[in-house]
């Protein structure tokens, strides 16, 4: 009935990155894959109460949500960090099965243009940020738009629109910036080797954490520049 | 078997999927830039955005090869989503009932912005005091004397509790809802020997609440 | 196999003689602060969670001896309204919410499994530091001074007018969510993919069941109260105006947005009761457990109906008639799954060979606890008697039947259930007997008349009162001194044990589920080898052998 009583010789070729409390990798590998899409699913939900509360003002105040959306948000830098994300996306794809496939020397580079895409994105947002701040069209209170030509405060709610888009993007780019940070550790650990086809389950799971956050994107972009 | 079998997925279905993913961020920029009225533009931007989730979750995220149960909880966090926006969405939408008693968002807000005003200005004066320095702003002074002398309305010394003789012969003694009215309809009741020239002059409530106050101190 | 010889695999050779446990087999307080075993991190969480229910206990305490007199003479309105704040706040987010499932569930889970430990050890503990760290955010906003907001923080109150420190009980109570959420993603893996062989979905405990449906639950809804505090965080800061109706946002939206998690985490904190009463009516009747798929699929229909109910906090703010009279169908749904168990739990108890013991007294008197708590529910869902009842002291008692009768009282009687497997053991039976009497009876006299004051009309968070409740509040004041005296008899003898007490054996209940197959306390890793499960949970087979 003791079905394993673990001795020493079966310690001893076991597989260095299985631990104590699991079977085997197997065991191990579905259950982390389990784990993170259950950590995607609290991100999408937290995204979700970003979502709903734009939906709920866009209900609101149906024309400054169209109206600024247009006038002072560029479609073109939102298409740009599109296609930048997108592509990262794509790399880290291509990353994540160079590390299946145990192939050291594309993963490292595949990372890295990932992160430099992930970068370019926050340049293009940070360029897009301190324009609007320039130009006032900040949220709540520190709203000034109407020198620029916006709308007045408060009756149209311009204050809320740029909040909503400053809390959206916002928590996106925090995303995005935590993504870099993943990337770059899972650079360092590749170049040491730990990333390979033994061990590739955390490579995924920065992968999964990537195109989620690219898949909000997607919905991002057409909510906050494109939609009429 | 999860994180086995995509190994075999080929390198050109990455990049016929991103190409796909290129191709359709160039549709929903084409749709906005062509102007669909609003309903139809946020009907297709969506669709198009929802078609390139698909595609990267599908592949991307592999999801085409993960265990079932995986894209069922996928998928069970949109569904969950969902009943947080319809239900919001009920409600926020059929509110009609409460809008139309209180006034719709902008009216409202337009309330309370004046009653914010009326706090600042407020300030820490008394009612009676803040009903004498609205005699003084509001206009009523150009009409209304503190010494009963007549002018071209009634005097307000003594008016407060006092009987008054209508227009059309009836009786009535000013007191709270009496001074309300006649700020707020001024031609709803007419003191008899007056004309009916009162202007609306869009006092608040809050403002109704000092004036009164300030005319019992009148004496 | 029967008790007296189950412990096969505590031991290799099946004796009662001491061997190294999970309490002595390293020394020092880095071994404890700093480690992965499952079982350390439950006590660390038990012994931190009772803590904050002492404060909280406290405050509560304070503010019942503020109500003995209709004049505020104790306290000042504004400190009155600070203690209830943080009685609220402390009581939801430190005690309630966590109570059951990090600490006990924390600890029986692997067991109950046949496991060495959770999925993720280390995401276990960095989830229990993430809950020391947001209740560091909570106890120095008390040390600061407190707030008034209410532990539900509506705007525009908490956004534009409150004084106090806000941001930073917002920021304490932002944090604790991601250690509830870690934990059920934790418990759900776990669940899924780490099962002794044999242990079928339906071989499982209804402990376990429980845990699975409360950390759905808190994976679903606790990240919408996360941006929902961040969004309020902003909203102070900078009003964003999303929720401030004097910058143009809708306050009822915000109450959407809280209650779409704050009404499912109330599930957060019953589930794991309803689990824990399963398990003891069960052992402690010597019979197996009545409806048991009844009990296990109630278990995730609560979990998923749960999200569709919320509005029903909200029929009096402004709420749409429409989404009212849906929200409070759907409501009434809620009490089906409920009295379910309720059925269950009585019929389990029908010709079983009831052990007249201080967890089956504890488990009866959750029973009718919660059904009060539950049935007094339905009044309030109804959405015109919640028109008079509506943020009155019935709606307090209501939900201090449900969450402080429900989760506490299984709380202890899943401390007193389990307490020979976590410490090896005894505590003194009749004290402990005695002691239920004084905390079933003080309880009761606590909560039952502020249902009366409430009905009457006496409103909630009211620090002066008129005359005619003093009756009412007087008896609910005695009550509670009563019940806290209670609880610290307990904790009491519950410590004497710990020096004093019997040894346990490994097996005291005969019951058999895996986890009283080892020894007593737990080895390190659990078990000797790798438990298989041969039978179901509830299949007490000497019971036959004896009718």
């Amino acid at each position: 009935m003791n079905a394993n009583e673990g001795g020493a010789a079966a310690n001893a070729d076991r597989n260095p990155y299985l631990a104590h409390h699991f079977l085997d990798k197997f065991q191990q590998d579905d259950a982390v894959k389990m784990g993170m899409w259950l950590f995607l699913v609290q991100e999408l939900l937290f995204f979700g109460g970003l979502f709903m509360a734009y939906i709920s003002m866009r209900f609101l105040y149906p024309e400054t949500f169209l109206q600024e959306a247009l006038a002072h948000l560029d479609w073109r830098l939102g298409a740009i960090n599109t296609v930048a994300l997108l592509t990262s996306s794509l790399t880290m794809a291509l990353a994540v099965r160079a590390a299946q496939q145990g192939k050291q020397k594309q993963l490292v580079p595949l990372l890295g243009v990932t992160a430099v895409l992930a970068l370019a994105f926050m340049g293009i947002k940070y360029f897009e940020y301190s324009h609007k701040i320039h130009d006032g069209l900040m949220p709540g209170i520190y709203y000034a738009g109407e020198a620029v030509g916006a709308v007045e405060a408060v009756h149209h709610a311009p204050q809320i629109f740029f909040s909503v888009y400053f809390m959206m993007t916002g928590v996106h780019g925090l995303h995005v910036l935590i993504g870099v940070g993943l990337i770059g550790y899972l650079m360092w650990r590749a170049t040491k080797g730990e990333m390979n086809e033994n061990n590739y389950s955390f490579v995924d799971n920065v992968g999964l954490y990537w195109h989620l956050v690219d898949l909000i994107w997607i919905f991002l972009f057409p909510l906050l520049y494109l939609v009429k | 078997m999860s994180g086995h079998e995509h190994e075999h997925m080929p390198l050109k279905t990455y990049f016929i999927i991103y190409g796909a993913l290129l191709v359709l961020t160039v549709v929903t920029v084409g749709v906005s830039v062509i102007g669909l009225p609003s309903t139809l533009s946020i009907v297709v931007a969506m669709a198009v955005a929802t078609v390139k989730a698909v595609l990267v979750g599908t592949w991307f995220m592999h999801l085409k090869y993960d265990r079932k149960f995986n894209v069922f909880v996928f998928l069970a966090s949109f569904w969950f989503m969902a009943i947080f926006f319809i239900f919001t969405m009920t409600d926020l939408s059929s509110r009609g009932d409460i809008l139309a008693v209180t006034g719709n968002f902008e009216q409202r807000m337009d309330e309370a912005i004046a009653s914010e005003k009326f706090d600042e200005e407020a300030g820490d004066m008394t009612p009676e005091e803040l009903g004498a320095s609205l005699y003084a702003n509001k206009g009523c002074v150009g009409c209304h004397s503190l010494d009963g002398s007549k002018m071209v309305g009634p005097s307000f010394k003594g008016l407060y509790g006092r009987e008054e003789v209508m227009a059309d012969g009836s009786k009535l003694t000013a007191d709270d809802a009496y001074i309300k009215e006649s700020i707020l309809e001024p031609q709803a009741k007419i003191v008899e020997g007056y004309a009916p020239v009162m202007q609306d002059l869009g006092v608040t409530e809050d403002e109704i609440v000092a004036i009164t106050a300030y005319i019992k101190t009148l004496k | 196999m029967s008790p007296q010889t189950a412990n096969t695999y505590a031991h290799p050779e099946n004796d009662l003689t001491p061997e190294v446990n999970y309490l002595n087999a390293t020394k020092g307080l880095k071994s404890w602060l700093l480690t992965l075993d499952h079982k350390r991190i439950g006590v660390m969480y038990l012994v931190t969670i009772l803590t904050f229910f002492m404060v909280g206990g406290l405050l509560a305490l304070g503010i019942r001896a503020e109500l003995f007199t209709p004049e505020g003479d104790l306290f000042t309105a504004a400190t009155y309204n600070k203690m209830f704040t943080l009685h609220g706040a402390i009581m939801v987010f430190l005690v309630l919410v966590p109570a059951i499932p990090a600490s006990i569930g924390n600890f029986v889970l692997p067991l109950m499994l046949g496991q060495k430990d959770v999925a993720f050890p280390k995401l276990n503990l960095a989830s229990f530091w993430i809950y020391i760290f947001g209740a560091a955010f909570l106890v120095f906003t008390l040390i600061q001074g407190g707030v008034d907001t209410g532990w539900t923080f509506y705007t525009p109150y908490s956004s534009d007018h409150a004084s106090g420190s806000v941001v930073l009980t917002l920021t304490g109570a932002f944090i604790l969510g991601f250690s509830s959420i870690l934990t059920g993603l934790n418990f759900i893996v776990t669940i899924h993919k780490m099962r002794a062989p044999g242990q079928t979905w339906r071989k499982m405990p209804l402990m376990l069941w429980a845990l699975y449906a409360t950390s759905v639950i808190q994976v679903l809804a606790t990240p919408v109260i996360a941006i929902t505090l961040f969004l309020l965080i902003f909203e102070r800061i900078l009003e964003i105006g999303i929720f401030d109706p004097s910058m143009g946002g809708d306050p009822v939206l915000f109450q959407h947005f809280f209650w779409f998690y704050s009404h499912p985490v109330v599930y957060v904190m019953v589930l794991p009761a309803f689990g824990v009463i399963s398990e003891t009516v069960s052992v402690h009747s010597r019979k197996h457990i009545f409806g048991y798929m009844a009990i296990a699929g109630s278990s995730v229909s609560i979990a998923a109906v749960g999200f569709l109910i919320w509005g029903h906090h909200m029929f009096l703010s402004g709420q749409s008639e429409l989404q009212g009279a849906i929200f409070s169908f759907l409501t009434f749904g809620v009490a089906i799954p409920t009295a379910i168990k309720n059925f269950s739990w009585i019929a389990t108890l029908w010709k079983g060979s009831i052990r007249w013991n201080t967890v089956m007294f504890y488990t009866l008197g959750f029973i009718w606890i919660f059904l009060i708590g539950g049935l007094t529910g339905l009044f309030l869902a109804t959405m015109a008697t919640d028109v008079h009842l509506h943020d009155t002291y019935f709606v307090v008692a209501h939900f201090h039947y449900v969450m402080m009768g429900g989760t506490l009282f299984a709380l202890i009687t899943a401390i007193h259930h389990w307490w020979p497997k976590m410490t090896g053991r005894m505590f003194n039976e009749t004290v402990g007997k005695l002691t239920f009497w004084l905390a079933f009876i003080g309880y009761n006299l606590t909560f039952f008349p502020q249902f009366v004051a409430g009905t009457q009309g006496m409103p909630r968070r009211y620090h002066q009162y008129v005359p005619e409740f003093e009756v009412w509040m007087q008896a609910s004041t005695i009550g509670s001194f009563i019940f806290g005296a209670a609880l610290f008899i307990m904790l009491g003898y519950l410590i004497h044990s710990l020096f004093k007490g019997v040894k346990a054996p490994h097996n005291p209940w005969g019951a058999v589920s895996l986890e009283w197959e080892t020894a007593t306390p737990p080895i390190e890793h659990n078990f000797h080898g790798l438990p298989v499960c041969t039978k179901g949970p509830y299949d007490f087979d000497e019971i036959e052998e004896g009718a």
